[in-house]
Formats: C-alpha cells, sequence, structure tokens
C-alpha cells in the first residue's frame, strides 16, 4: 500500500513538469479525402475545440502525452495521442465503421476501445433491423472469435450452446454469465420439458432488434466471482439517443424450406432388405412370403402395402414467417424513453410447429435532480409455442419416424378395394407409429412468460464520488401441454403396463431478486493519471419451482388433460429450488499517461449452495466465501513517443493479465444432505437423496491471457491476437462410491483440467470510396486437457455414444471401436470372435464387420475400445463482407467449423440392418453373398454381432462452411416529409452449408452437457429461410 | 455484380456438393447389385435356355419383383437331358420351372449340413453347401438386387410325395385301395360362402356346393401329402399286407366280419409312417411309427424296392419286422378318469401323490365315507379281443385300517374276480388274475367298494388298473 503510494505521488511530480502546448491540425473524410467542419476536438476535463469550415481545429494541450478526442454526429469517435507532435492530422469514418475507438460497454461503464486490456469484444448489432427471427445468442454466432455458438436445432428460438474459450467444466455449466442492462439474466431452465428434444430458452425472450449492444468478455470477470468462471456476455439494450420523437416501424415475411432429404429406400429395395432381414430372424420361407407385405397377389391388404411413400415429405414442410415492430423513441430534459413493441411468428420445417410471441420493452432515463438519475428497463414477453417430439423419442419423433417408417405403407386408411380414407393409417404391422399421426395429432404447446425489470439509481454524491444502485425482478413461467393420441402412434409401455394414449402438463416457475450496489470513484490528476475504483456488492436471491404430471390411457383421444388418465398410470413430481448469493466485488482502473493500463479486480463470494465446511475458503459466521483476485495490465506501445514516426501503425497494445474465477453450478443442495419421496407398492415415503458433501466448494478456474492488439493504415487493416489458458481445478466430479452407501455416486471438487488456446480476429476496410468493401474474419481453436480425474479415466454415455475422459486428454472423446471394412468371406473372419448376449463367445462370419482387435486375444469386447472421434473443432470461425455503395447494402457472413466429429445417431438406426425399420439407401450395397466386397455388413435380424455397435461407421466429419446470412438492403429515396425513411430488406439465413456430414445439418446440441456433443440424435435441422422486410422511419 | 457472378457459382457448387456426398454411399459400385435376378440370367449366355423358359411360364416376371429368391439355374446343356414332352407341356414345364426357384436368398453358406428349402411349385428341394437336390452346384453365389443365383449342371425333377407315389405306384394295390377308401368330402368353413346365419344357432349357414373339399380320415392323422414332412414309408405288397392283416385279425374282433376286416386293415396301414428319413444303404435297426410308436427294425424287412420322395422314402416291402408289443400295447385304466359312479351325488377326490418305487408324480381316484354298500366306479376302456392279465395300483396311506376292493368287468355285480384288501402302503402294481376280452372295442370295467356302509372300510381307491394282453 505504501509502496503503491510512494509510486503515486512520483508519477503526479513526474507529470506536473509538462506545459501547455498549442495544437493544430486538419481533420478529412476518410473516403472522400473532403475537409471535415464542425467536428468535436476535446481533451477531457481540460479543453475543447471545433474544425472550422477548412477543417483546422486549434487546441490547447496539457502536455505532449495529451489525446484528443475527435468525434462529431455521424462519425466515428477517434483518438489522437500526440506522442508529442503539434500537428496532428486525422480521417473519420461513417459511423458504422467498426472502429477499434469505439466504446465497449463494461460492467463499471463504458471504456474507449483502444484502452481495454482484458479481451474484450464489443459487437454491435448494426444488421438486426435486417436479422431473420433468431435469439440473440443464436445471432451472435461468428460474431466473436473463441465464442463458440452451437444452435441447438431449428426450432425457432430453441437458441443456442455457448461456449466461450472451450470449456471449463465437465459437469457445471460452460455457459458464460449473461447480464442484461447490468443485471444477470437467468437463463436456464428449470425443469425439463416434457417435450422431448425441446428447451425453452429464457433468452428468446429479447428481440435482436431491442440490442444496441452486445459485449463479450472472454477474461476479466472476476467480479461476478464464483459466475465468472465461463466469461460474461453484457447486453445493453436500446435506448432513447435523441429527444426528437423517432418511430421506427418495420414488418417482415419470411419463407422457410426444408432441407435436402435423406436419400432412403424405396419400397421395392426396402422389401428386398426385408426379406434378407426376416429370413435370419429364425421365420421360414412360407411364413415370410405369408407375410400381408409380401404378397403381391390381390387379396384384402394388397393395397395397404403397396405404396411408395415418401415419409420424410411428410413430416418436413416448408412455412412461413412473419414479424412486426414498432419502435418509438423520444423525451425532453427530463426524461427519455424508448418503447418497443413486437409480434412475431416463426415457423419450423417440423410441419405444423411454429413459435408466436408478443413482446414489449421500455426503457426509460430520468433526471431527476441534478444528482440524482434513474433509469427504469422494463420487459414482459409472452410466446406461445406449437412443437413436436424431437430426439430420442422413437415412437414420437416425426423425423425419426419419417426415416424409419416402412415406404410401402399409406399415409391414409386404404379400404381393401384401395380407397384411400380421409383418417390417417394406424400404426403399423411393425409397431412403428405413423408419422403423419403425430404431425396432426400430437399436442406440444409451451406458454412462457417472463418479466425483466430493473430501477436503476445514479446519485452523484461530488464530482469524484457516485453511489449506484440497481434493483431488478426476473419472473419467468413455462407452461406446457402435451398430448400424445392413441391414433397412429405406437403404445408405449410403462413399468407397470401399456399406455395408449400420453399427456402431460408442466409449470415452471422462476422469481429472482437482484441488487447491485456500488460506490464509485473516478479522477484524473492532471491529465496523467486516471483512477476509477468502484466497490460493491451484488445480491441475488431466487427460486424457482417445476411441477408436471403425467397421465396416460385417456377414455378417447378427445380427452386430452392430465386428470382424465387412469389413475394407475398417473404420476406428479417436480423440482423446488432456492438458493443466494452475495458478492461483494472491488474494482480499479489506473491509466498513466493514457497508454499505460492497470486494472485490480477482487470478489469475495458467498453462496447458499458452497458446503460449511468448503476447504481452503475464508470464512465469516461460518459461512465460506469465495475470494477471487485479478490482475491485467496494458500498454498502448503506439502512444509512446518513439512511435511517433511510424504512421502506419495506426494502434499497437500489448495487454496481458491474470485472474481467478469460480463456476458455482454444483447444485442447489448438493453440499447438504436431503431426502427424496419414494413411492413403494402405493406407499409414499422418504428416503435419502443423496451423499452430503459438506466440504463441496465451486469450481475455480483460473484464466490467463495474453494478447496483441494492432491496427494500420488509419485502421484500414486491424488485427489481434490472444492466447489463453484456462486452469480449471477443485471441478466437479460425479465420483462412484461403494455400494455399500446405499448410493451409486456422490459429487466432490475432485478433478482438474485445462484449456488453452488461440483467437485471432483480423478486419479491414478493403476499398474505401463510393463503395465501401469490409471484410472480417476470425479464428478461434483450443485444447483441452484433462489433469485429474477420480480413477484417472471415466466412461460416460448419450445415445449409445460412449464418452472417454481420461487424464491426458480431452475431457469428451468418442471412445469405441475402430473398424476395418467388412469380411468378404466367413473364412476371412475365421478365429475372431464377439461375445454374444448369452455370454457366449461367437465366431464372425463373412458380411460381418471387421473390428480392430486391439489387443490380440481374438475377442471383440469392452477392452478394444479407442478414441475414435473427438467432438471439439479443431478450429471454428467466421469471415464476412460488408459492401455498401450509395444506398445498398450487401452482408455476407460465413461461419465454419473444422475438424469436430459428429456421431451420426440416426445414421446408426437407419443403418443399422438389424430391425424392420426401413435403411438409407445405401444398404442397397450391403454384403449379400461370400466374397462380396463391400463396407455395408450383412442384414441380420437383432444384429448378434454387434455390427451396429458405437463405432468409427458412424463418425463422420462435422466440419462445414455455412453461407450464415446474407442480407440486401436498400434505402428508398423519400421526399422529406412524413415518411423520414425506408429502407428495404432481402436476407438469406443458413443460406449453403458445404459439409460432408451424411445428416440433415452438421449443427445441433441436444444437451448443453460437453458428454452430448457432437452426437445427432435427430432434432429439427437447421433449415434455410428467406426474407423480405421493410422499415419505415416516422 | 461480379461479387453476383460468383455467389451464384457458390450456390451451384452447394447444390452439387450436398448431392456427391451421398451419391458415394448411394451409388451402387457392384455391378452385380444393378440388376435383379432376371436380369442377372438374362446376361449368361450360358442359361439363355433357361431364360427362355422362364419367360415362357411367367416366371421372369416374378424375378424381376422386390421380392428375394435363390434360383438353381440349370445351363443350358441340362436342357437336352430333359423328356421334350414336359417341355411341351405348359403346366409341368412352369412346375418344372417353378422347381428351380424358391423364396429368400439362400448362400451356400450353411450352418447346417442340409436345408429343405420350399420351391415355387410347393415342392421342397433339398439344399446342402456344394448341392441341390444331389445336383453339384457349379457356379455357387451369385448375387443380384433381389437374390441369389446359383448354376447347376441338370434340371430339379419335382418328385412325387409319398401319398402320390402310393396313389401312382403299381404295386401294393390293396394298401392304396383301403387307404383312397378313406377319401371324403368335407367342407371349409374358410373357403365357403356365408349366406347367413341360422336364427336359432347363431350358426353361420353357407351355399350349398361351396367350401367343398376332399379329405382323407389318414392323411388327417398322418399327412404323408405334406411337402414339409419328412419320414419314411412302408407300402405293403399285397401278399404282405393279407399276411399282416391275418396276424392282427384276432386282436381286432367285432360284431360283424366285415367290421372286424375294416378295422383291422385300418390296424395294419396306420402305422407304416415312420419318423425320419432312412436311406436304403442304411436302414436302421429301430425305427418308430409316427403315430402310435410302433417299434420297427427296418434293418429285418424284406425290401423290394427304394424311391426316392419330395417329402422322404417310401421303401415297397414284402415282410415287415416290428415288436407286436409296440402294437397291440397294455391297456392302462387311470383311476382319475372315471366314466361313471353309482351315486351321482357324493363327491370324491383326485390327489396327487409321490409314487416311492418310481419317483415320478401320479393322481389317483380317492372316496371314502360315501355310506353305500358296493359302492362302483365305471370306466370304459378301449380293448383288443384278447386275453389280459389284470393289475392295479391301489395307494392307502391315508388310513390305517385296510380295506378291500374287487373289479368286475361288464356288470358291477359280476364275481369273476373276488375281493382283494388293499395293503398299507402299497405303491406297486398287483396282480388280480386274468381275463379275456371276446372283442375289440370298449369294455365296461367297475371297480367295486365293500359291501358295508361303515366308513373306513368301503373306501375306494385307485391310481390305475392296468390290462397286459398276453400275446402268442
Amino acid at each position: 500500500m505504501r509502496i503503491t503510494f510512494i509510486m503515486l505521488l512520483f508519477c503526479l511530480r513526474l507529470a506536473a513538469q509538462d506545459t501547455t502546448l498549442n495544437i493544430t491540425g486538419t481533420i478529412r473524410e476518410a473516403a472522400t479525402g473532403k475537409v471535415l467542419p464542425g467536428i468535436n476536438i476535446s481533451i477531457p476535463g481540460y479543453a475543447a475545440a471545433i474544425t472550422n469550415e477548412k477543417g483546422v481545429f486549434r487546441i490547447k494541450a496539457p502536455g505532449g502525452n495529451a489525446v484528443l478526442t475527435v468525434s462529431a454526429p455521424g462519425y466515428q469517435v477517434k483518438e489522437i495521442p500526440l506522442k508529442g507532435r503539434r500537428k496532428v492530422n486525422a480521417s473519420l469514418y461513417e459511423e458504422t465503421f467498426p472502429s477499434i475507438y469505439e466504446d465497449a460497454v463494461l460492467p463499471f461503464g463504458n471504456r474507449a476501445g483502444n484502452q481495454l486490456v482484458y479481451p474484450v469484444q464489443s459487437v454491435n448489432m448494426d444488421s438486426k433491423w435486417q436479422r431473420v427471427p433468431e435469439s440473440p445468442e443464436a445471432a451472435l454466432q461468428g460474431s466473436v472469435a473463441g465464442l463458440r455458438v452451437i444452435r441447438r436445432s431449428g426450432t425457432p428460438g430453441i437458441g443456442a450452446e455457448l461456449f466461450l474459450r472451450g470449456y471449463t467444466s465437465l459437469y457445471a455449466t460452460n455457459r458464460p454469465l449473461i447480464v442484461v442492462d447490468g443485471m444477470i439474466y437467468d437463463a436456464n431452465e428449470y425443469g425439463g420439458s416434457l417435450v422431448e428434444g425441446h428447451v425453452n430458452n429464457p433468452l428468446a425472450h429479447i428481440d435482436i432488434r431491442d440490442i444496441d449492444n452486445v459485449t463479450v468478455i472472454k477474461d476479466g470477470t472476476s467480479t461476478y466471482g464464483s459466475r465468472g468462471g465461463n466469461g460474461v456476455i453484457l447486453i445493453t439494450t436500446a435506448r432513447a439517443k435523441e429527444l426528437a420523437t423517432k418511430i421506427d416501424f418495420a414488418a417482415y415475411g419470411g419463407y422457410n424450406s426444408t432441407p435436402a432429404m435423406i436419400p432412403m429406400m424405396k419400397a421395392g429395395d426396402y422389401r428386398v432388405y426385408l426379406s434378407d432381414v426376416l429370413k435370419t430372424s429364425g421365420l421360414t420361407d412360407q411364413q415370410i412370403s405369408d407375410q400381408p407385405y409380401m404378397n403381391d397377389q390381390p387379396n384384402p391388404d394388397y393395397y395397404r402395402y403397396h405404396y411408395n411413400t415418401d415419409w420424410q415429405k411428410q413430416v418436413m414442410k416448408r412455412s412461413f414467417n412473419q414479424q412486426y415492430f414498432l419502435k418509438v423513441t423520444g423525451g425532453d430534459d427530463i426524461a427519455t424513453y424508448a418503447l418497443s413493441l413486437g409480434y412475431l411468428k416463426q415457423g419450423g420445417i417440423i410441419s405444423r410447429t411454429d413459435l408466436g410471441r408478443y413482446q414489449t420493452r421500455f426503457n426509460a432515463d430520468l433526471n431527476l435532480s441534478k444528482r440524482l438519475k434513474a433509469s427504469v428497463n422494463l420487459a414482459f414477453t409472452s410466446s406461445q409455442q406449437k412443437n413436436k417430439d424431437q430426439g430420442i423419442a422413437l415412437k414420437t419423433n416425426p423425423i425419426y419416424l419419417g426415416l424409419i417408417k416402412a415406404p410401402f405403407l399409406p399415409v391414409r386408411a386404404v379400404s381393401e378395394e384401395g380407397i384411400e380414407s380421409p383418417s390417417l393409417d394406424n400404426y403399423d404391422i411393425f409397431n412403428v407409429s405413423n408419422p403423419a399421426a403425430i404431425i396432426s395429432g400430437m399436442q406440444a404447446v409451451s406458454k412462457n412468460y417472463r418479466f425483466f425489470g430493473s430501477v436503476n439509481f445514479r446519485y452523484k454524491l461530488s464530482d469524484d464520488w457516485s453511489i449506484h444502485t440497481l434493483l431488478g425482478v426476473t419472473y419467468d413461467k413455462v407452461r406446457e401441454n402435451i398430448f400424445i393420441p392413441q391414433k397412429g402412434v405406437a403404445p408405449d409401455t410403462l413399468p407397470n403396463g401399456i399406455v395408449y394414449n400420453r399427456s402431460g402438463s408442466n409449470v415452471e416457475r422462476l422469481y429472482s431478486l437482484y441488487n447491485d450496489t456500488r460506490l464509485s470513484w473516478q479522477r484524473s490528476f492532471r491529465q496523467k493519471h486516471q483512477f476509477a475504483v468502484d466497490a460493491g456488492v451484488r445480491f441475488n436471491n431466487s427460486s424457482s419451482e417445476s411441477d408436471y404430471g403425467r397421465g396416460y390411457n385417456s377414455a378417447t383421444d378427445e380427452f386430452v388433460s392430465v386428470g382424465m388418465g387412469q389413475n394407475l398410470y398417473r404420476s406428479v413430481s417436480g423440482d423446488i429450488g432456492k438458493w443466494n448469493w452475495l458478492n461483494t466485488y472491488l474494482h480499479a482502473d489506473y491509466t498513466f499517461l493514457n497508454r499505460y493500463f492497470l486494472t485490480f479486480n477482487i470478489a469475495a463470494d458467498g453462496s447458499s449452495r458452497f458446503g460449511k465446511k468448503a476447504p481452503g475458503a475464508w470464512t465469516i459466521n461460518g459461512n465460506p466465501f469465495a475470494v477471487m483476485p485479478a490482475v491485467a495490465a496494458g500498454w498502448l506501445v503506439s502512444s509512446e513517443p518513439f512511435m511517433n514516426n511510424v504512421s502506419f501503425i495506426e494502434l499497437l497494445k500489448l495487454r496481458a493479465g491474470y485472474g481467478r474465477t469460480g463456476n458455482d453450478d454444483i447444485g442447489n443442495y448438493a453440499a447438504r444432505q436431503y431426502y427424496v419421496s419414494q413411492n413403494l407398492l402405493g406407499m409414499q415415503g422418504l428416503v435419502r437423496g443423496n451423499i452430503g458433501n459438506p466440504y463441496l466448494k465451486w469450481e475455480t478456474v483460473d484464466r490467463l491471457n495474453a494478447g496483441i492488439d494492432l491496427s494500420f493504415l488509419q485502421e484500414r487493416l486491424n488485427i489481434s491476437l490472444d492466447v489463453f489458458r484456462n486452469n480449471t481445478w477443485d471441478m466437479l466430479t460425479i465420483e462412484p462410491v461403494k455400494s455399500v452407501t446405499g448410493f451409486d455416486q456422490m459429487i466432490t471438487n475432485n478433478s482438474a483440467m485445462h484449456t488453452k488456446g488461440i483467437e485471432l480476429s483480423i478486419s479491414g476496410r478493403i476499398v474505401n470510396n463510393d463503395l465501401k468493401w469490409d471484410a472480417a474474419f476470425n479464428l478461434a481453436t483450443y485444447r483441452n486437457k484433462v489433469t485429474k480425474i477420480p480413477g484417472s479415466r471415466m466412461i460416460s454415455s448419450y445415445a449409445g455414444a460412449t464418452f472417454l475422459t481420461a487424464v491426458g486428454q480431452p475431457a469428451n472423446q468418442f471412445y469405441g471401436y475402430k473398424t476395418a471394412g467388412v469380411f468378404a468371406t466367413t473364412d476371412a473372419a475365421a478365429g475372431l470372435k464377439y461375445i454374444a448376449a448369452d455370454g457366449t463367445a461367437m465366431p464372425f462370419q463373412g458380411g460381418d464387420v471387421r473390428f480392430v482387435d486391439v489387443n490380440g486375444d481374438n475377442i471383440i469386447d469392452e477392452s478394444d475400445r479407442q478414441v475414435i472421434g473427438d467432438p471439439n473443432p479443431d478450429f471454428t470461425g467466421m469471415f464476412s463482407n460488408t459492401l455498401s455503395w450509395r444506398r445498398w447494402s450487401l452482408g455476407v457472413l460465413f461461419t465454419f467449423s473444422k475438424g469436430n466429429d459428429i456421431y451420426n445417431y440416426m445414421r446408426a438406426q437407419t443403418e443399422d440392418l438389424s430391425s424392420y425399420h426401413n435403411q438409407s439407401a445405401a444398404v442397397v450395397n450391403r454384403w449379400r453373398a461370400e466374397g462380396q466386397q463391400t463396407d455395408i455388413p450383412r442384414a441380420v435380424w437383432g444384429d448378434p454381432a454387434g455390427n451396429a455397435r458405437f463405432s468409427d461407421r458412424w463418425i463422420e466429419d462435422g466440419s462445414y462452411l455455412r453461407l450464415r446470412t446474407l442480407t440486401l438492403a436498400y434505402d428508398v429515396p423519400v421526399r422529406p416529409g412524413a415518411l423520414k425513411y425506408v429502407k428495404l430488406y432481402a436476407t438469406g439465413n443458413n443460406l449453403f452449408t458445404w459439409t460432408r456430414y451424411l445428416g440433415y445439418d452438421p449443427e445441433f446440441s441436444a444437451a448443453g452437457s460437453i458428454f452430448a456433443q457432437g452426437i445427432d440424435t435427430g432434432l429439427e435441422p437447421q433449415f434455410r429461410t428467406m426474407q423480405l422486410g421493410v422499415r419505415i422511419g416516422l | 455484380m461480379k461479387k453476383t457472378i460468383l455467389y451464384i457459382l457458390l450456390v451451384l457448387m452447394a447444390v452439387a456438393c450436398r448431392k456427391d456426398k451421398w451419391n458415394e454411399r448411394t451409388g451402387i459400385d457392384d455391378p452385380a447389385l444393378r440388376s435383379n435376378l432376371f436380369q442377372a440370367i438374362q446376361q449368361r449366355p450360358e442359361l439363355s435356355k433357361f431364360a427362355e423358359y422362364l419367360v415362357k411360364t411367367g416366371y421372369d416376371k416374378v424375378l424381376a419383383s422386390s421380392k428375394t429368391f435363390t434360383v438353381f439355374a440349370p445351363d443350358n446343356g441340362a436342357w437336352q437331358q430333359v423328356d421334350p414332352a414336359i417341355l411341351a407341356d405348359t403346366a409341368r414345364l412352369k412346375s418344372l420351372i417353378g422347381n428351380h426357384i424358391t423364396g429368400q436368398s439362400y448362400p451356400t453358406v450353411l450352418t447346417e449340413a442340409t436345408l429343405r428349402i420350399r420351391a415355387l411349385n410347393g415342392k421342397n428341394v433339398l439344399f446342402s453347401r456344394t448341392q441341390v437336390d444331389d445336383i453339384n452346384i457349379t457356379t455357387a453365389n451369385q448375387y443380384s438386387a433381389n437374390g441369389m443365383l446359383h448354376i447347376i449342371g441338370s434340371t430339379i425333377m419335382p418328385k412325387q410325395n409319398a401319398w402320390e407315389f402310393l396313389n401312382s405306384y403299381a404295386a401294393g394295390t390293396m394298401q392304396q385301395t383301403f387307404l383312397q377308401s378313406l377319401t371324403y368330402t368335407g367342407i371349409d368353413t374358410s373357403q365357403a360362402e356365408q349366406i347367413g346365419v341360422d336364427p336359432l344357432t347363431g350358426l353361420p349357414i353357407y351355399k350349398p356346393g361351396t367350401g367343398l373339399v376332399e379329405r382323407n380320415h389318414f392323411l388327417q392323422r398322418i399327412n404323408i401329402n405334406s411337402e414339409d414332412s419328412a419320414l419314411t414309408y412302408i407300402i405293403l405288397t399285397d401278399r404282405a399286407f393279407m399276411a399282416e392283416k391275418n396276424r392282427l385279425i384276432k386282436y381286432f374282433q367285432d360284431s360283424t366280419a366285415a367290421l372286424t376286416d375294416t378295422i383291422t386293415r385300418w390296424n395294419v396301414v396306420k402305422d407304416l409312417a415312420l419318423g425320419g428319413v432312412y436311406a436304403a444303404s442304411g436302414l436302421p435297426g429301430t425305427a418308430y411309427g409316427l403315430r402310435d410308436s410302433v417299434v420297427y427294425h427296418p434293418n429285418m424287412f424284406t425290401v423290394i424296392s427304394s424311391h426316392k420322395v419330395s417329402n422322404g422314402m417310401v421303401y415297397i416291402v414284402d415282410d415287415i419286422a416290428y415288436e407286436t408289443a409296440s402294437k397291440i400295447k397294455p391297456v392302462i385304466i387311470q383311476g382319475e378318469n372315471v366314466n361313471d359312479v353309482r351315486d351321482r351325488t357324493k363327491a370324491w377326490a383326485v390327489r396327487t401323490r409321490i409314487n416311492p418305487l418310481t419317483g415320478l408324480l401320479f393322481r389317483d381316484f380317492y372316496m371314502e365315507n360315501h355310506g353305500i354298500s358296493s359302492y362302483w366306479i365305471n370306466y370304459m376302456p378301449l380293448v383288443y379281443s384278447a386275453k389280459y392279465k389284470v393289475y392295479w395300483v391301489a395307494v392307502n396311506d391315508f388310513q390305517t385300517a385296510t380295506f378291500p376292493m374287487k373289479i368286475a368287468f361288464k356288470d358291477p355285480a359280476a364275481t369273476e374276480f373276488a375281493y382283494k384288501t388293499v395293503a398299507l402302503r402299497d405303491f406297486s402294481e398287483v396282480y388280480l388274475g386274468e381275463y379275456t376280452a371276446d372283442r375289440y372295442g370298449r369294455l365296461p370295467l367297475y371297480l367295486v367298494g365293500n359291501n358295508v356302509t361303515t366308513n373306513g372300510a368301503n373306501t375306494l381307491v385307485l391310481d390305475y388298473i392296468k390290462l397286459v394282453p398276453i400275446l402268442d
């Protein structure tokens, strides 16, 4: 402390030696070279000037280290470090230019881009008016190097998984903390959707047109303590920028087209396949010939079994979108406001699914007194979504059924004479549901509401001191009702009976109170030393509840509610959670000579989730607190006097930081012992639900970052490069325990891993005249390595895939069998055996898959598994171009992912060659006779040799390059009057995808866990949307 | 503008890419899989004759359909050995061609030594790893889009089954005539046309003359006409048939000579189908009749000729050898299979016990405290006209006092057999005496209780009565 003070004094003394300088210069427009009059030049807190008609200004500066800030309406903000010069010239780009000087929104106020010491990327939602409806996190895809956005599926509003700089945790969340207008936005779903494969995404409540800025803070999040471990995304919603009333109205219409269908076998090939399979099932030739679908002679069933239906076309249909959006901003000296209203109806490509949403947002800023200012942010959204089951719902997922359903069956019931009935056909002879019956009969409606509002007061105690407090409330409710009819749907089996129709009802509630109060001090000493210190407390109190009931076997399909089902099968369950978080923080920024930056952050976090005996924690009153310090420094080399003559370098900045953050997603009650209700033969009782671990603590993530920012040729070329390393320790582990405990596992902090990576962003203006061409490119890569885990390896599974997590290797690698083709003859397979279901070793035959026998014991079993793939990409990134020419502008954004492997679960189902399910057209090439050379194994009922087991046959390269968005905008010339402007937009989303992946689309996420990544479980694929829009300014 | 063109190009590339990646997988690299079976046959010059006959018989369309088949295609040389009369007769040619095609795909890799598979003409062919119906496969496992092609050096002539053989063969006319006489006309309700419902009984009424089918009492019991059976059938020469009849006639004496004759003939023919297919070279020492497990000694037969049929073997035999005791079997009357009782208002019990001598479970008839003197139970066993040794098994394991019982034939008051005391806990067969049945047929047999009304002294218990014929 004393040393700091002495240094401070020394600095002050140094600064005092400077003298006042007179500075002159000329400001020009970058595109045309014309001089610009009326431009503001300022040295904040010291002097200000304005350019004359020749673009020339004259200003006094406190010394050679001063920095001029240049700004004007319609132009970028720019800083000019004097570097001892008396005469400086500069050229300005237009306002929308992605400038390095642009302010980034930070938790404690804005900061100019060239002064940032942390890897922070600010995204201005410039194209928000043109985009197709997307939830905000999905719209971020590609914008930020190192933020891997994986859209969960094509379902409207379902959002995306966010992985910032790879993974920091195995079992806790990897999602960055999302903060909207200063208040933590709880983006979790509490309780699960009753609709298989669906996620109720709270972020879908935010309309991207309401967003002004998104700032992704990749590091430097220590003030968020145990919630900052995955980085922070700050979202700032739109506020009034001017007092004049401004009205924007926009209307859009869009068209969604179905993806390319997967080639499946037609009825003829399928029937040949079917007889091959049936023959191996033990049926005699006669029994096979007696099957109704094998009988080509006139018979009562002839018509029913002689169709050639393309079932995929029955479940996926093109659809349409419409959106209306109204925004009014304005106000006076006392108050300004921004009000927006929106309506959205967005179709999915699973037939008869859509999302409807009404949203309102009201933001106001009030000058209550000279010292007291307030702002209000209120948002209320209501949405209603019609869904269908997706993913692993083998009897009710229409996409899956559309692939496996026998093509010779009809959509509608058919009479003996071949006349089609208007009613749909029932489930079939193979016990497969009619996909069309799911489409028309299954009801799955989610009704979601969210209120998210806050009031923020700022009281200015003096010029240096101010106090801020924000109080906000989140209230969220999800209501879901589902009904799966009996008609056309294969019955399901419960432990206690067979069920024909199914209903469900679900309510999820979240109530959360948030307060952030802080004291701020800002001071500049002699234009040389700038201090900004914030100390505060954040408090978050949340309670969630989810209740659901499931009913079965109502009397008819007209009775769709849970209460109508049979008492015997009805089940009711739910979940409840309450937790508190108290975060005290201190943030201090110091800037010296406008070019040396130092930041210190520290937080001490208490949480109701932490175990009382958490080791290594500070305790206050027996409550453990997590202490998270961080420090970072930056050096703006380009502002040094010795860089005076290097005029082609606009900016050169070096940054480095080290910080500790945490992850508190360890479960509300995992540290305590709790009881759960149990039903034993109709009697209710309580049993222990876990082994409470009082030593349970947060996961700690230590983040190390170094970066360089470069800008050349008056910002024509900008490069930013970051390297990072995140060390996670005390990482949450689900540890197996001895069976005498009565439990399988307990939760401990017993593993560790690290993730390191590189991020590169390059942007620039390639053409700068009447035609402006901006291009941007970013690339990010990470490598993950587990350094500690109980037992040194762990195997987890999801959807038939197994993941290996082992010390020294990435956390979630696909772990299965390697294959080397198919045995052409039985002789070739001689000697090699597999373990049959009854435990005996059986020999492989001709036509079986040649699995690699790793240990050479001639038996293919679990010990022959090896790493066969990795769902983590080698690198991901984006490439974009923005062209504007007079009233036209064109934006093109490509996103790409390279080297990520996908387990194609859907193909594993449709090329398993062991069941009645229709198979992909490739199965025509299956092995049929001795000596046949092929890659597709033989068809055999039940797959005794495990040819379809989890192997590299199903692992595919998931690399893709996608033309993510293409937007064309035209500003229609209008005579000034009632209309201020009319803008026309044409937009395409997901226009083209180049990939070798054989599924519908390579981008999906079945669940947020890292142990569910890269598994294609048959979710609604990404689809192409084309949209036309008009925006009218009044 | 250039950009637009570039993007159009990219679009075209994109569309092309999408197709390509699946084309690699769905494209059929193997030329054999591009053609169906008929096309595969057409492509082979050595099968041109076969292809020609396929077209002539309409099987070409069958083989081109989306069902799966195995074809045993005889090469062109094979057809020269075929009787031109068959080739000229469309029906016979169709049957012959159909005999070379089976449903499903059968490669020569078999886990079994041989497989009987059904050809499209309804006959079975015997398929092994190298042969089909003893014809060597010259080129095996030629797969195609919808099945398997094997090439063979000669045609597979459709074989008669045992029944067809019997009806067409010159020898054994007595056996043949008798079996044919068992044919009658029955009604198959699934083929009959229903014209209404009887208002009284609720049963369907069928249109007269519909659904009539020819049936045979013998075939309904032992279907030697079934292609799926595998049996050895014995045809007796007329001489052997008469000898056999004469040997058995004394056991089947009935009220009239005609009845006796018919029953005897039935009993001669009913056991002539043997389970299993036995080649002439390896007739076994013991084989069993399919109907009543009569024990035969085929190696002691006087075989006149042997014939391969589609469902097994047929032997023309001049003398058969079997164990008479396995044909004229002991008659066992189970105690619990009661036909009638003296007073039906009285209750009795059927017990389940373990016989400690055999360790097996048995059920017996048990009745006590009925309060009736000389209470009887009636049984109606089917007996041969023969002399029998009579035994019973009656277990008194429920009381310490013993009691007597007796048996009587035809009349409960008959006295050929005296009362005999049932010993305590006696699980063995107890010899009671001899009895001669004078006629083949149902014989009333009575178990008679003690002629007292005292509880405990007139108890009846019976596991079984056994009549063992005394054979010559």
